[in-house]
């Protein structure tokens, strides 16, 4: 219980330092703020915006007042000229469920494909399907997400129309439209993190195939399948685990491109519009909540380390 | 549905001739194909075990006893070249690679190994590597497993089983591992059980206890056992005949009275007299014997004893001794000049009096002895 605590205290901190940084980092854009938001106005209406915004009081008093609204759901606005407002948390809550989807749809293919191809070139180490996968593996890494995604578009989408080249179907509309909405975006954005996965899978795996229990195993005659799964992927996950957790940051950025090429409504396009459109409010909640949700997938992963090895659990009891 | 019948064990092969013995080992040779070349790790071993019988195999560190227990089991790696002939229950198994052997593991033979810390496996429950063996091989329910389960546990002597059974390896101490190891092995009910070197690992204390079990479970369950040791004191009584390993081959081979009350191999000598003293460790090494076992890639000619050997003449350089029967039945060794014989008598005085062996090694009666060379008691 009182690891619990102490983790929920770190997890706060943490939190705090985080939307701190983000919300620090775009205040400290160069030129003045109100003319990037707004554009022509007069300065009446300027003066309004920034009392708006507190721009006028010290920047500690502007972050705990951003913070504490941020807390509250209250996201702040985006500036349609000098009177239009909307809000922020709208947007989001619209676009983050589209982009949730995405990325959870690219993390299933990429575990579904790299998994069993890890394993299986692990367990067929020096093989010539583990070369074949290897090489192929690293062809898959040199290729960024972007340029794979314009190739599916491109051939899969334009070319052969098998899938829709760009669109989103929203899941309650028609689910069949939705998947195929989604798969070649999924697909662009799971290609090139297969290829490490699985690898990372498979050393990992080979190292555990040597290990005395594997050998045990066997030796109760248990099919080879059932060695692999029940008794090796287990204990071999954990470094794939933590490469996961690392590697959302780098799922955002694709998904970002991603969602781009195929005219996805989520948070990538949300993103990049506020960032074209200098909404440097949306910037901050958008910048903040990525840097949140990272965070909180990272704490997940360290909870799923102490179910995948229950030794963990208890040297942190211990601890 | 009646618990015993049996899914995937025993299917194999015709129903197996209750008489002969269960076990027969002919000139089989197991090798390793490195980089150095082909390692000669078992070369040549031929032994037969009765069913309900044990017999223990012993020798040095590296002279292949596990190596021959995996090859009897088909438990090796793939980088192996495997000879000669294994009869179990009268059937030839020598040759049967993975999926074959598979039906024997577990219900016809099962291994019990060496370090109980990294044998079983750190993420599963201990109920679940206990219970996946039943639930494979004889087809039961999960309940039933599970009762099973903890019958075994208790029989092996883990005191609160029921709560054991949910529990990681690492809850556990090593006695009480080697006792989950044992339970496992034993789930299926084998003909025949490899401990190979049980208690190496192990605390001295806890030692004698996992033997006493390990002997106690085999005559209950009338149940053949090959025991590995290195250590001629933990066979000393336990088992029914002992082959002492060299090199990859058997040097000597008796009933277990015969081979400390006659023994005949020079060897088999050095091993008795390098029997661990109840207050040492016995993970020590047996580096009581001076010099070192030769290169299994290029062995030398003649016996592979002779270059440590205390009574070793010109002819055993060249000439390898073959494993013959002594006059007394059961007992056969490897050596052209026995120890307790006049041969030996002869060779070992000419010896001490050259104060050199053929092979060129210094050899002192005991009073001047020196640290390097072989000292002859
Ligand atoms: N996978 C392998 N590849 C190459 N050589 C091997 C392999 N496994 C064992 N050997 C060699 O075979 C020989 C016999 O090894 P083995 O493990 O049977 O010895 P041992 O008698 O069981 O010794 P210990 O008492 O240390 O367990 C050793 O010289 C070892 O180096
Ligand atoms: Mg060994």
């Amino acid at each position: 219980m009182r690891t619990a605590l102490r983790r929920v205290i770190q997890l706060v901190v943490v939190l705090l330092c985080v939307s701190f940084f983000s919300f620090a980092l775009i205040s400290l854009f160069p030129g003045d703020p109100v003319v990037a938001i707004v554009g022509f106005s007069s300065a009446p209406q300027r003066a309004e915006i920034r009392h708006e915004l507190r721009l006028d009081e010290p920047f500690i008093q502007q972050y705990g007042h951003w913070l504490g609204n941020f807390a509250k759901g209250n996201l702040g606005n985006v500036y349609y000229g000098p009177t239009g407002r909307g809000k922020v948390s709208t947007q989001v809550g619209q676009s983050l469920p589209i982009s949730l989807q995405l990325m959870a749809y690219s993390m299933i293919i990429t575990l579904l494909i790299a998994i069993p191809l890890g394993v299986f070139a692990a367990y067929k180490a020096g093989s010539v399907f583990d070369k074949l996968a290897n090489a192929t593996a690293f062809g898959s890494i040199a290729l960024p997400d972007f340029a794979l995604a314009l190739i599916l578009s491109y051939w899969v989408g334009v070319k052969l129309r098998w899938l829709p080249s760009s669109g989103y179907v929203h899941p309650t509309a028609n689910l069949v439209e939705h998947l195929k909405s989604m798969t070649l975006p999924a697909l662009s954005l799971a290609v090139g993190q297969i290829a490490g996965y699985m690898r990372l899978l498979r050393s990992d795996m080979i190292a555990t195939l040597q290990e005395d229990y594997i050998l045990m195993a066997k030796s109760k005659g248990i099919p080879t399948r059932r060695i692999l799964w029940r008794h090796a992927v287990r204990p071999s996950s954990l470094t794939l685990l933590t490469v996961a957790g690392l590697n959302v940051g780098a799922l955002i950025g694709g998904a970002i491109v991603v969602e781009l090429i195929f005219g996805i409504p989520g948070m990538g396009r949300l993103l990049a519009t506020a960032i074209f459109t200098r909404q440097f409010v949306e910037l901050q909640s958008i910048v903040a909540l990525i840097a949140i949700g990272y965070v909180i997938v990272n704490v997940i992963i360290d909870v799923l380390y102490t179910v995948f090895d229950p030794r963990i659990r208890d040297a942190r009891a211990i601890a | 549905m009646s618990p015993r019948r049996q899914k995937n064990g025993g299917t194999r092969f015709p129903d197996a001739p209750l008489d002969g013995p269960l076990l027969e080992v002919d000139n089989v040779k197991t090798m390793f194909k490195t980089p150095r070349g082909l390692v000669h790790a078992v070369d040549g071993v031929e032994f037969t075990l009765e069913r309900g019988k044990t017999i223990g195999i012993v020798g040095e560190s590296g002279c292949g006893k596990s190596v021959l227990s995996r090859s009897i089991m088909g438990l090796l790696p793939n980088n192996v070249v495997r000879e000669g002939s294994i009869r179990f229950e009268g059937n030839e198994i020598g040759h049967a690679v993975g999926e074959e052997m598979r039906h024997f593991w577990g219900t016809q033979m099962s291994m019990v190994f060496q370090d109980p810390m990294t044998s079983l496996n750190p993420v599963m429950r201990i109920g679940n590597q206990i219970t996946e063996s039943l639930r494979y091989h004889l087809d039961v329910s999960k309940d039933y497993a599970n009762e099973a389960a903890l019958a075994l546990l208790q029989s092996v002597g883990i005191p609160e089983a029921k709560r054991r059974l949910r529990e990681y390896p690492h809850q556990l101490s090593g006695g009480m591992r080697q006792r989950v190891m044992i339970a496992i092995a034993l789930a299926c009910g084998p003909k025949l059980l490899f401990a190979d070197e049980p208690t190496t690992a192990l605390d001295v204390t806890v030692q004698a206890q996992i033997l006493d079990l390990l002997q106690q479970q085999q005559r209950e369950r009338f149940m053949a056992m090959v025991l590995v040791t290195h250590d001629l004191g933990v066979v000393a009584g336990r088992t029914d005949d002992i082959a002492v390993m060299y090199a990859g081959r058997i040097v000597e081979k008796a009933p277990t009275r015969l081979l400390f009350s006659e023994t005949r191999h020079p060897y088999t000598e050095a091993l008795l007299k390098s029997i661990p003293k109840l207050a040492q460790p016995s993970h020590m090494r047996l580096d009581a014997i001076a010099g070192r076992p030769p290169d299994l890639v290029n062995p030398p000619p003649g016996c592979k004893f002779a270059p440590r050997c205390p009574y070793a003449q010109a002819r055993c350089l060249v000439e390898e001794p073959p494993l013959d029967d002594s006059a007394t039945p059961g007992h056969a060794f490897r050596c052209f000049y026995p120890v307790g014989s006049n041969e030996g008598k002869d060779a070992l005085a000419r010896n001490l009096a050259a104060g050199a062996t053929a092979s060129g090694r210094p050899v002192f009666a005991e009073g001047d002895a020196l640290a390097t060379g072989t000292v002859v008691v």
